[in-house]
């Protein structure tokens, strides 16, 4: 379906020359003569981008707007502003518009802010499904752990020794159940983020005792199904501000790849030290490894999953190293990963140490 | 005798699970879908041992059911049932009560014996119950 883009202007010669422009963008284009025409026609359709002259006799620009963020939120609303009129840009801004165009513009102008603006649209669509997703996994989550506690009594045999064909088939049911678990949760420490506010990245922590020390105590982590120790080198225990909880799920989630792409019965290895104005975690596994391709392209986005071979089994949300990178991004750090394909992978996360004097 | 757990969820298939597990291993069992229908047990199950799910979303929510177990109001007619054993049952990561939480340094409630976190682990809760009622 291609994107729609409805242009609103009282001048007969930018709407004309606007489509025009877009006649070979694969874009569907609409105009209105007026504000009130534009109105009812972005309330009739759904239009991905509206971009709407300021200045108009009857209702104004900023009117359409202003009633386009309230009953059509999801659409993306640009403004055309007169030869340097700083303050009408600044005015439609501050009411919520993307972005603004000043008239006269030239094709490429005007299409560049537009493709900013389709490509705006696109992203907040799965943000939207990310707040659905977050309400539905709340719900999603007790009927799901009752599957698995009771897959779990037949798996342990506590009704009877299951047959090999039985327990292959329990076993299915018990890997999914850790996989749609996997989804959940990544869903809604998703949420959780969204949620809190800056406020909680205040606090002092230590990064060995308050993050790491607690992730690898977990028992579904100290005792994985792959058998592989988790061993932690704490060269230096930086104190640093950020937020205890968040930080645990971006270490969770780097120890759970670890095992889910880890070679059995091999260590993870847990790195903790200070580089320079960082203190520098290191979760390093033995293991498939990544490509450098998939490092660049697809590692730390939503929703991606690797092609990497030896991981076809292996099912997750593709959201965990995004969650990961959300995280670091919130405490002003970077995450970045090395690997040796069919070898090893190593995620490093920065994050930076309080600067002045040394806490 | 067979020692008695009552098990106090709102979710009934998990209920149903539990009690068959806990019938294989030889205990009795009696079972609440409701916070007030498991206070209401005490009184007529007598149980050894209660497993209370406290993110119920029904009526009497379970850390109240625990409350008034542990701290009777004077004349209650639970007041008989305050030493009893409660295992209790959370989702993960919702011990967030501000009167009752894991962290023992954070009023934590006297006298609940464990709490187990869902997807409950049936092994476990089995050990802590063994412990419970030797």
């Amino acid at each position: 379906m291609p994107d729609t883009i409805l242009f609103i202007d009282d001048e007969d010669i930018v709407l004309r020359s606007c489509r025009r422009i877009f006649a070979r963008e694969g874009l569907e284009v609409d105009t209105a003569v007026s504000g009130e025409d534009g109105l009812d026609k972005a309330r009739r359709k759904a239009y991905d981008v509206v971009v709407t002259d300021l200045k108009m006799p009857g209702l104004g620009g900023i009117e359409v707007l202003k009633t386009l963020r309230r009953e059509r939120p999801e659409t993306v609303v640009v403004v055309f502003t007169g030869y340097a009129n700083v303050d009408t840009a600044r005015e439609a801004l501050k009411n919520g518009a993307f972005d603004y165009v000043p008239k006269p513009f030239t094709p490429e102008e005007i299409k560049e802010v537009v493709r900013n603006a389709v490509r705006a649209r696109k992203e907040q669509g799965p943000a939207r499904m990310l707040d659905l997703m977050a309400i539905v996994s709340h719900e999603l989550k007790s009927p799901l752990a009752t599957v698995q506690t009771t897959a779990d009594t037949l798996y342990r045999g506590y009704f009877g020794k299951l047959e090999p064909g039985q327990q292959k088939i329990v076993e299915t049911i018990l890997r999914n159940c850790e996989y749609l678990e996997d989804v959940i949760r990544s869903y809604i420490d998703l949420s959780k983020m969204e949620i809190d506010g800056l406020a909680s990245f205040q606090k002092e922590i230590r990064l060995a005792s308050d993050v790491v020390g607690e992730v690898v105590a977990v028992p579904e982590i100290r005792d994985n199904l792959k058998k592989m120790p988790v061993q932690v080198e704490i060269a230096d225990d930086p104190v640093i501000q950020g937020d205890p909880q968040l930080l645990k799920i971006v270490v969770r989630n780097l120890v759970n790849n670890a095992v889910k792409y880890g070679r059995e019965g091999t260590p993870i290895r847990i790195r903790l030290e200070r580089r320079g104005k960082d203190a520098v975690l290191t979760v390093r596994n033995e293991g498939v490894g990544i490509s450098a391709e998939d490092i660049r392209d697809r590692l730390f986005k939503r929703f991606e999953r690797l092609k990497q071979k030896g991981t076809e089994g292996v099912k997750g949300s593709g959201l965990g190293l995004y969650i990961c990178r959300m995280v670091v991004e919130k405490h002003k750090g970077r995450i970045w990963a090395e690997s040796e394909p069919g070898a090893w992978a190593a995620f490093h996360v920065a994050l930076p140490l309080p600067s002045g004097p040394a806490a | 005798m067979a020692k008695k757990i009552l098990i106090v969820d709102d979710d009934r298939d998990l209920v149903e699970t539990l009690s068959q597990v806990l019938k294989v291993r030889g205990y009795e069992t009696a079972a609440a879908y409701r916070g007030a229908d498991g206070l209401r047990a005490l009184l007529t199950e007598h149980p050894d041992l209660v497993v209370l799910d406290v993110m119920m979303e029904t009526d009497t929510a379970g850390f109240e059911v625990a409350d008034q177990i542990r701290s009777p109001r004077p004349g209650s007619r639970y007041a008989a049932f305050r030493n009893i054993p409660l295992v209790i049952l959370t989702a993960i990561g919702q011990v967030t009560n501000s009167r009752f939480s894991l962290d023992p340094g954070d009023n934590f409630l006297p006298g609940v014996e464990a709490f187990l976190t869902k997807p409950v682990d049936v092994d476990e809760l089995l050990a802590v119950i063994a412990r419970l009622l030797p």
